[in-house]
């Protein structure tokens, strides 16, 4: 073999134990379902239980933040498949992190049962003036 | 036969009136609009005295539900409501007063150093008009006026509005009404930009105008008898061209011309018989 086809071999494995390596630290997809709540008009509140699922190669402590409000933490899991109980009033992001990163995060939308109303404007604009 | 037909033309099942959206000429109903304009403008004052208020920022909220509406400075119910046609009872503030309203800062905050009442008399063919400046008459009120106001939607983008009107604080003890003309549209050749138009009119009884433009016996100045007037109609046109940037700041210009009763310019508290409104800035909808 020349030196140039052992540089080769040399970069081939580095290259593998990188990725292995990136493979392992990365996180699945955070999943809660279902991942829209529907209410009967704009600014209801809208109360479910979820599905929450993940999965991560390795055991992390991490917490499920709604917005900035913490609902629950898991302490050296490698596996999340719960179910909780939320509640909502607009559309919202669910994070879940430690407090040293963000592993994943999902939005959950509120629809409204009834399609929003439009009528037309009985003023002019600016008809003070 | 022609009442029949008329009567078929407001009644009918097109839904004129109906919106698909939200955007310049409908609102979504159950939600509050609030907006702000920052610009420059300028809003003329046509009395001896009175200031131009200039328009620097300009505020806006709106509301409509089902039946009740606010807007500007108006508050409705609508108690009637067909496709094209739409009766709401209103209230909303005469702005009549604030042509009397010191709204210049140096006015708010420096006294005025000048005479009183100085009977400046000046010589207009064969009538002697005089002069009085807004201060040297007794402050006026503001009104509240409510009433009766119809919308007739023409089409998408034409309508009719007709406003009658009577003060509800015992201020001037008269009608006032309105009849307006407006249409909006999209301009095809200039992308996310409306125009808006208005012509119309102001009507204003002789009480209203004789309390804010007439010099009664108790406004105790040396004026041979009292200076009585008559029922005003002053016509207006506005032009409205909105531009969208985005979803929430668009650019604005506002100009509105109003033509005074000749009635009205005769008043000694009257040196103009015009009153513009000119506005150019950025709006922001929140």
């Amino acid at each position: 073999m020349t030196s140039s086809s052992w540089k080769m071999v040399i970069c081939f494995c580095i290259l593998i134990v990188f990725t292995q390596s990136l493979a392992a630290a990365s996180t699945g997809q955070l999943i809660i379902k279902p991942s829209v709540c529907m209410v009967k008009k704009l600014g209801d509140s809208c109360q479910m239980t979820v599905k929450v699922m993940w999965h991560n190669e390795k055991p992390i402590n991490a917490c499920l933040f709604q917005s900035e409000t913490r609902l629950t933490c898991w302490k050296n899991t490698q596996n999340i498949n719960e179910k909780i109980d939320i509640s909502l009033k607009h559309d919202m992001k669910f994070i879940l992190k430690n407090d040293e990163q963000v592993f994943a995060y999902q939005q959950i939308k509120i629809n409204t049962a009834l399609p929003k109303k439009y009528r037309r404007r009985l003023r002019a604009d600016w008809s003070f003036f | 036969m022609k009442y029949y037909l008329l009567l078929l033309l407001l009644f009918s099942k097109f839904c004129l009136a109906d919106c698909e959206e939200a955007s310049d000429r409908c609102a979504a109903v159950g939600e509050w609009k609030i907006s702000l304009a920052l610009g420059a403008g300028v809003y003329t004052n046509p009395l001896h005295g009175g200031d131009n208020v200039p328009l620097i920022f300009i505020p806006k909220v709106s509301y409509y539900g089902e039946k009740l509406f606010f807007e500007n400075n108006t508050l409705g119910y609508t108690f009637f409501s067909s496709e094209h046609l739409m009766i709401s009872a209103i209230t909303q503030l005469n702005h009549e007063k604030a042509y009397f309203t010191r709204w210049h800062p140096k006015n708010i905050f420096i006294e005025s150093l000048s005479p009183a009442f100085e009977g400046d008399m000046s010589l207009t063919g064969e009538n002697i008009k005089s002069e009085i400046n807004i201060k040297d008459v007794p402050n006026r009120r503001w009104a509240i006026d409510a009433g009766v106001q119809l919308n007739w939607f023409i089409n998408q983008t034409s309508d009719i509005q007709i406003q009658v009107l009577h003060d509800i604080n015992n201020v001037y003890n008269g009608f006032n009404g309105q009849v307006q003309y407006s249409q909006i549209r999209s301009l095809d050749f200039f992308p996310d930009t409306v125009i808006s138009y208005s012509l119309g009119a102001d009507i204003n009884s002789k009480e209203l105008v004789n309390y804010y433009y007439g010099i009664s016996e108790e406004d105790d100045l040396d004026i041979k008898g009292a200076d009585q007037r008559k029922l005003n109609i002053n016509p207006y046109f506005r032009v409205a061209i909105i531009h969208h940037l985005s979803k929430q700041w668009s650019v604005k210009l506002h100009f509105k011309q109003v033509y005074l009763d000749g009635d009205m310019v005769d008043s000694p508290l009257v040196k103009d018989n015009r009153i513009n409104t000119i506005f150019a800035g950025v709006n922001y909808d929140f």
